[in-house]
């Protein structure tokens, strides 16, 4: 019954099982997570068994299956519709359950209080939206909250100074913007914390929203029908700072650097130039490409609620091959653009290079040291 | 060509226009054709020569359509005729001026898909027909600068004295009964799947590309090999920009499947120690003797797995190819010394232009639309106006001459016909 | 006594890696009534052409031998070069060193002495070749069409459109054939009908 549902839901008898989706899922190569397979097992059988496919949790959404799909389908689309079927029936990782439950409760799913949301502003001097601005800093939970993503979002701060922005956050107002609910199969969740963030953005006329996050980036681009406002990802901001001359950066950072492409910003998008742009225009630092990179790039396997699920097999970690690539290229410093990016990567760092190996930075930290 | 031979043969003259220096198309450019193994020049520059002999076959090469009025018996026809900077009436292709212009060996060839380079003044191919010099104006430094040395090099090697910097573009006025449109068709750039690493990984080549590589006549002289050294293993990738609504290319281009086979088979023969894999997602061997062919080329020791290819990236010098093999059920990655990607056929980057200047629609792939699917393929809405080859939809070489033989007879039906009334 | 030239095509990679060209060629200067006998690239070519036209005009061959590939290539050709510098094109006999000699045969020495037996047959038989003229016969201005499917159907038309009578067979009680069966066509689904 279940299979049959879902091929209707996702157009899966349109599926000519090319295998481009596997062929280019990073999970495929370390564990039995098959898209192409799960597409058709869907087809065929009718009494398909969702509860026993622990493999479900193990997508990171990247949305590799997606963009290589000749057919126009949606498979990670599909998975999201799965784990939704997991979700109603309670079959769950507790992992996934805790942070579910946090963000109904708390509008984070990092189980942190709600009114400590802006704590990590204080005596930044950082305006509240509803004193008025023209630009919006949409935070986001794990800047919000993880003591070492708070850096970038006051690195963010502190560019935005100097650049003279007119900008305010939304402070314990902000809760999340439910993309990673969504992913974890919770579409109800989803719609509810965009329902509250709708209704918050309605009452403050601003020109712009711009997110730490890619992922709330993409949320809001992509998923929030009904909201009319300019949406941007910070590293378009700040590349539009640093064009029209708002944002001198002039001290040297010499240092070898290498980026990450975050899948929500880059794969899925196309933002690929803008955060280049940003790292060469920082004097003194040398940006070297990695092989797998823009439309190629790596998953770290933060997305799709993976920071709250370990996967079939926590033992290889896609963010290990990834700093491995970075040091091979000789860099000093992986950069990044996303939250997630740089908790699994920075983790990665540590267990692969080890204290005073490779670096792992957001841009924006960057960007503050040639301030 | 076909078409021009037939209604020549009828007796009726005909205008050849041809947009590049050389009549020959796509054909001239593969090694041997699916699935008899012919050479493709072989079978290609016999009609050449036939062409240019024919008196009933006036040859406007270099030049384009430029407007179309009136109707069937009655077409004006405007041509431009662009300037070679060469006199044809005196050059004799003797190739000395190739030989001396500074630029040689520094412009991509057009010809060789840049698997070798050409000079500011170039004969596309050995067998080109006509076989006279071109320079190319936006490279030749005499035309962009005004300067090459005290004099230009090649109007200095030039004994016929045919090189001619004062020609200039000229319009031809046609006064024709009926048109027939062959402008053919472009390949599928390869860089629209960025996730091959067409352009960035020289190792990561396209089916045409490989024809210039395998071709006795191309600048291998017919060997295999990238900076001198033999592939040991190839990959073969199908359906690159064909069946693929990601890029806006829904149609199967139809002979991708052949010439992939075909070209396996090349480098099976030419390196039989080689391992070769063809990544697929169904195999469409339809024609005449096809199935046959196909069957043989997996006899050959070719290995077809079935899944198409997801991504390209490298691991030290070599190539990783990503796929799964979904009869295994398993995601393989695959190393290759090269990678042949079978770019599909699209419509000629200009066709919109051509169907507005000729008032011929276009189907929703972009190739030009025939009066009825079935029943008058070779016919356009616009009466007197005849389509033939690839600008109508993909197809391969014989159905292509099939198809012009279908619009010559269309043409001289119509011409016979006209001459009674009058 | 004739006066033969020989030429002996490498056909680019297609017979020069097989066969010996320059040995068969020298072999061939040998031959009784053989005046010239030479290799070239591509003997098809215009240079390659030239170079037969050349040979007829100043050493006057009065017969020609071009050792390549298939008569259904190139006879035509050949026979057309003959004719342009003045031989009678029957004059021409085509020795086929490729599909029949180099494409099958995989030792090199093999394939260079099977080539030579070609050459020398050739070179025999047109030393006895009569020159021969075309002539014009009269054509009956009727096409005879057998099959009345489709396929049959168009093409009756388009003769008889351009004013010329056909003859349409058709062995079954009305013509149509197998489309005539079909409900609808793929892929636009008309009505074939």
């Amino acid at each position: 019954m279940e299979g049959q549902n879902l091929a209707q839901a996702y157009r899966l008898f349109e599926c000519i099982q090319c295998g481009r989706c596997t062929g280019g899922c990073p999970m495929s190569l370390k564990t039995r997570f098959n898209i192409r397979r799960l597409i058709y097992e869907a087809l065929v059988d009718e009494d398909m068994d969702l509860q026993s496919k622990e493999v479900l949790w193990d997508c990171s959404t990247c949305a590799t299956c997606t963009l290589r799909c000749p057919k126009g389908l949606d498979p990670t689309d599909m998975v999201i519709g799965m784990r939704s079927i997991l979700v109603d029936g309670g079959r769950i990782p507790p992992t996934i359950r805790d942070a579910l439950k946090s963000l109904a409760i708390r509008g984070n799913p990092l189980t942190m209080a709600r009114e400590e949301r802006a704590d990590w502003a204080e005596g930044l001097g950082v305006k509240e939206i509803s004193e008025g601005a023209e630009v919006l800093y949409f935070v986001g939970c794990s800047p919000s909250y993880d003591p070492r993503v708070q850096k970038v979002a006051k690195a963010m701060v502190q560019a935005f100074k100097k650049a003279e922005v007119e900008f305010g956050i939304l402070g314990n107002e902000e809760v999340c913007c439910g993309s990673e609910a969504r992913r974890m199969g919770e579409t109800g969740l989803f719609e509810m914390l965009r329902e509250m963030n709708l209704e918050t953005l309605e009452r403050y006329p601003v020109e712009l929203v711009v997110t730490t996050s890619p992922h709330c980036y993409n949320a809001f681009q992509n998923e929030y029908q009904g909201l009319n406002l300019k949406v941007q990802h910070y590293t378009q901001f700040v590349a539009g700072l640093i064009n029209e001359g708002r944002l001198p950066l002039s001290k040297e950072v010499r240092r070898i650097v290498t980026y990450q492409d975050p899948c929500f910003l880059g794969k899925q998008n196309k933002i690929f130039e803008e955060p280049r742009k940003i790292l060469r225009s920082i004097p003194g630092l040398e940006l070297r490409e990695l092989d797998r990179s823009r439309e190629r790039s790596l998953c770290c396997e933060g997305g799709g609620g993976r920071m709250w699920a370990e996967g079939t097999n926590p033992e290889e970690r896609l963010a290990h091959t990834r700093v491995q690539e970075a040091m091979d290229l000789g860099a000093e410093v992986l950069a990044t653009a996303c939250p997630f990016c740089l908790l699994t990567l920075e983790d990665a760092a540590k267990t692969v290079a080890g204290e005073g190996g490779i670096q792992v930075m957001d841009i924006m930290e960057l960007v503050v040291e040639a301030l | 060509m076909q078409a021009s031979l037939d209604i020549a043969d009828a007796g009726f003259l005909v205008y050849l226009v041809e947009r590049e220096p050389s009549i020959g198309g796509h054909m001239a450019q593969l090694d041997k054709t699916f699935p008899t193994l012919d050479c493709s020049s072989c079978i290609l520059t016999p009609k050449m020569v036939d062409v240019a002999r024919h008196p009933n076959i006036q040859l406007i090469s270099y030049a384009e359509v430029v407007g179309a009025d009136g109707g069937i018996g009655h077409f004006k026809v405007g041509v431009k005729q662009k300037p070679r900077y060469v006199d044809v009436d005196r050059c004799t292709g003797c190739g000395l001026c190739v030989e001396a212009c500074r630029l040689k060996g520094r412009i991509s060839s057009e010809f060789d898909v840049g698997v070798s380079k050409r000079g500011a003044v170039y004969i596309p191919f050995p067998q080109a027909v006509p076989l006279k010099a071109t320079i190319d104006p936006e490279r030749c430094v005499f035309i962009t600068r005004g300067v090459c040395g005290k004099v230009p090099a090649c109007e200095e090697a030039c004994s016929a004295e045919a090189i001619d910097f004062q020609q200039k573009e000229e319009m031809i006025g046609l006064e024709v009964g009926a048109i027939i449109v062959a402008t053919g068709f472009d390949l599928f750039d390869a860089r629209l799947k960025p996730e091959f690493g067409y352009g960035l990984y020289p190792n990561v080549i396209t089916g045409l590309q490989f024809e210039r590589l395998s071709s006795a006549s191309g600048p291998t002289r017919g060997k295999i090999t990238l900076n001198g050294q033999e592939p040991k293993k190839v990959v073969f990738i199908q359906c690159v920009g064909s069946r693929d609504k990601s890029v806006g290319v829904e149609y199967c281009s139809r002979v991708c499947c052949m010439f992939t086979a075909k070209q396996a088979h090349l480098v099976k023969e030419k390196i039989p120690d080689a391992e070769v894999t063809v990544l697929y997602i169904d195999v469409r061997a339809f024609g005449k003797g096809f199935e046959e062919f196909y069957d043989r080329v997996r006899g050959e020791g070719v290995m077809y797995r079935r899944g198409n290819a997801s991504e390209i990236c490298k691991r030290g010098e070599r190539l990783i190819v990503m796929a799964e093999d979904t009869l295994l059920g398993e995601s393989v990655q695959l190393e290759a010394d090269l990678v042949v990607l079978a770019t599909g056929i699209t419509p000629r980057g200009d066709a919109q232009d051509l169907a507005t200047l000729l008032r011929l629609s276009t189907s929703p792939d972009g190739f030009f639309q025939e009066a009825h699917p079935k029943l008058r393929p070779v016919e356009t809405e616009r009466e007197g106006v005849y389509l033939a080859g690839c600008c109508q939809g993909p197809k391969d070489i014989p159905d292509g001459v099939a198809q012009a033989k279908a619009a010559a007879s269309s043409v001289i039906i119509a011409l016979r016909n006209g001459m009674e009334v009058s | 006594m004739k006066r033969i030239g020989v030429y002996v095509c490498h056909c680019g990679t297609n017979i020069a890696p097989h066969v010996d060209v320059k040995e068969v060629a020298d072999f061939a200067a040998q031959l009784p009534g053989v005046v010239m006998a030479r290799d070239y690239d591509y003997m098809c070519s215009d240079p390659g052409q030239d170079l037969i036209k050349e040979d007829i005009k100043e050493l006057g061959l009065t017969r020609v031998v071009v050792a390549s590939c298939s008569p259904l290539m190139h006879e035509v050709t050949f026979r057309r070069a003959c004719q342009g510098a003045g031989l009678n094109p029957f004059f021409f006999q085509m020795a086929n060193i490729r599909e029949q000699v180099s494409w099958v045969t995989e030792e090199s020495e093999k394939a260079t002495e099977r080539a030579k037996h070609a050459v020398i047959a050739a070179i025999y038989r047109v030393a006895n070749h009569e020159p021969l003229s075309v002539r014009e016969v009269p054509v009956k201005p009727t096409a005879l069409v057998v099959g009345g499917g489709i396929a049959g159907i168009e093409a009756a038309l388009r003769v008889a459109e351009s004013g010329k009578k056909v003859y349409l067979v058709e062995r079954e009680p009305s013509i149509g054939g197998y489309m005539a069966q079909l409900f609808k066509t793929f892929p636009t689904l008309d009505c074939a009908a």
